[in-house]
């Protein structure tokens, strides 16, 4: 027979054992749902959790600054999605909508008022890519103000309407709130000569700064050495919708420094400042070009 | 005889807690021993929390290129209406990299590296003025509009040589002397500043602060070249590179009444 104490005391092993099985197996349940759970959360819940989780990882951010040297550290990941939205109207409704949208993805990644990069968690001591997180893919779709067979709205009037349109949420423009109202920022874009029309898709990604604009180079090498149908423009804002035509095969590039090369060279290639893109996604060659060459962070929902 | 090992236990429990709180708590303990390490390591490490942040500021002009700028902007306004007629646009003892005899070769002061860039683009029946610097010269200043007037440039195939040869030797009006255009994109490459048209190459820009109109709806620049006039542009003698004595200079011209100053 077997002693009391000593079948106690494997009793109470054994159910120690067997509490800390099902709090850790109930804990991955919970964590499961919990991620779910936020993968289906509405739009502005969404918007909402990605910008506290970014603005929390940076609160506790840790800074150790050795020998001059400074190093900041993240323990805390970014809790972002990204969100597919359709959208609709006339022109200048869709205007409004795009531009909302991209302040909303500037808002949630701390407005480029951070130093460092907000997607690196960890030291990078030698350098860091150009990564980009895309906050929204969109859809335009048609209706009777708006047709797929309209002129779609170009990269010159979407630069303009940027430039000049005060933004609901801010005492500036839209561009001015990308520009200042946080940090340092500048917009970005890549169009093709279709412009901003129903039946096209675009994405909107927070780029942030890095030593690099990978994508960007893409176009300045000619790619794929495929040219885009209908061209493309890669426009900056505040180069007022400068279009830089796509090089093709067998195109001869014009002697001598282009105002095309130096300022593909200035605005693109060197992203010293957070920035905003919105890509024409219906294309496969920039939506390969920009998804290929700029390092995306995945989103909470593993996409 | 079962007490014993129970009374061992005992002792041994209190001999181990008074170690450790000797250890932990005296004056010259472990655990102020430990503080005075991690006190020191703080100094010499500066640890703080919380990620830096930059802050935004709008983008503003520097002064000098401020007041080349709007005087730029001021001088074309006053072109407006005007008919085949010269207008400077370029700040008395200002100008960019001096030519000979003191003139400037190009009318604004040197824009920057990572500076100030200027583009000018038609819009409709106006002039689109778009100013671009601040971080890294990657943001937007201003853009303003110029109303009434669309850019053009005295450059493409023949057009030079077609405006050397009516304006400069006399030779006879000609037609096509000028070429309207969408875009004229002022930019400093490194070295000085240059001109590009329609997103075109980067051309010399020695225009010597003039400005020209065909017809008072048109603004056009002259984009130069080096060694004599070409396609690209108006040998820079005439402008920017002038030699006051020269004859065919576009100020002597001017001087001797040969050419049209908008008034």
């Amino acid at each position: 027979m077997v002693p009391m104490m000593s079948w106690s005391k494997k009793a109470i092993a054994a159910g120690t054992l067997v509490t800390l099985i099902i709090a850790i197996l109930g804990f991955l349940v919970i964590a499961q749902q919990l991620l779910t759970f936020l993968a289906k959360s509405n739009d502005s819940q969404a918007e909402k959790l990605c910008h506290d989780t970014v603005a929390l990882s940076a609160a506790t951010a840790v800074n150790v600054d050795v020998a001059g040297k400074g190093i900041e550290a993240k323990p805390f990941p970014n809790v972002c999605k990204t969100i597919d939205k359709k959208i609709s109207g006339d022109p200048e409704t869709v205007k409004k909508q795009v531009a909302d949208t991209m302040a909303r993805c500037w808002w949630m990644f701390g407005e480029g008022k951070y130093e460092e990069s907000v997607f690196d968690t960890l030291p990078t001591f030698t350098g860091s890519d150009n990564k980009c997180f895309i906050c929204y893919t969109m859809l335009v779709e048609e209706n009777s103000k708006f047709k797929t067979e309209d002129r779609g709205i170009s990269s010159e009037e979407f630069v303009n309407y940027l430039a000049t349109t005060d933004y609901h949420r801010y005492d500036g423009t839209y561009l001015n709130y990308f520009q200042f109202a946080g940090g340092p920022g500048m917009v970005r874009g890549l169009l093709t000569n279709e412009g901003i029309k129903p039946g096209r898709a675009y994405a909107i990604a927070y780029t942030a700064k890095a030593s690099k604009c990978q994508w960007c180079e893409f176009f300045s090498t000619g790619g794929l050495g495929l040219s885009l149908a209908g061209g493309a423009a890669i426009f900056v804002v505040g180069t007022g919708g400068l279009v830089i035509p796509v090089v093709t095969i067998g195109a001869a590039i014009v002697s001598g420094a282009s105002s095309i090369q130096l300022l593909r060279e200035k605005f693109l290639l060197e992203m010293d400042i957070d920035s905003i893109a919105f890509i024409d996604m219906s294309d496969e060659v920039t939506w390969a070009a920009f998804s290929d060459q700029c390092t995306l962070e995945t989103d909470i929902a593993g996409r | 005889m079962e007490a014993i090992p129970k009374l061992a236990l005992y002792i041994l429990a209190i001999v181990i807690f008074i170690i450790l709180f000797s250890f932990f708590f005296g004056s010259n303990s472990g655990f102020n021993a430990v503080k005075k390490v991690f006190s020191g390591v703080k100094e010499s490490v500066n640890v703080s929390i919380g990620a830096s942040q930059v802050k935004g500021e709008k983008p503003v002009l520097p002064a000098e290129q401020k007041e080349a700028i709007n005087l730029l902007k001021r001088t074309m306004e006053k072109m407006k209406g005007k008919q085949q007629c010269f207008q400077k646009y370029q700040t008395t003892g200002g100008g960019s990299d001096q030519g000979r005899n003191g003139l400037p070769r190009n009318g604004l002061p040197l824009l920057g590296e990572e500076g100030t860039s200027i583009i000018l683009e038609k819009a409709g029946n106006d002039l689109r003025m778009i100013l671009l610097g601040g971080v890294a010269g990657k943001q937007e200043i201003s853009r303003d509009i110029i109303p009434g007037i669309n850019p053009c440039v005295i450059s493409g195939e023949n057009i030079p040589a077609r405006f050397q040869s009516q304006f400069i030797e006399k030779l006879g009006p000609v037609s096509d002397y000028y070429n309207a255009i969408d875009k004229v994109m002022i930019i400093f490459d490194g070295s000085e500043n240059k001109i590009s048209y329609n997103d075109g190459p980067l051309l010399d820009f020695e225009d010597g602060g003039f400005l020209y109109t065909p017809d008072g709806a048109q603004v056009c620049f002259f984009p130069t070249n080096d060694a004599s006039t070409n396609d690209d542009g108006l040998d820079d003698d005439f402008l920017g590179n002038a030699d006051p004595a020269g004859q065919f200079s576009i100020t002597a011209l001017l001087q001797k009444g040969e050419l049209k100053w908008c008034q």
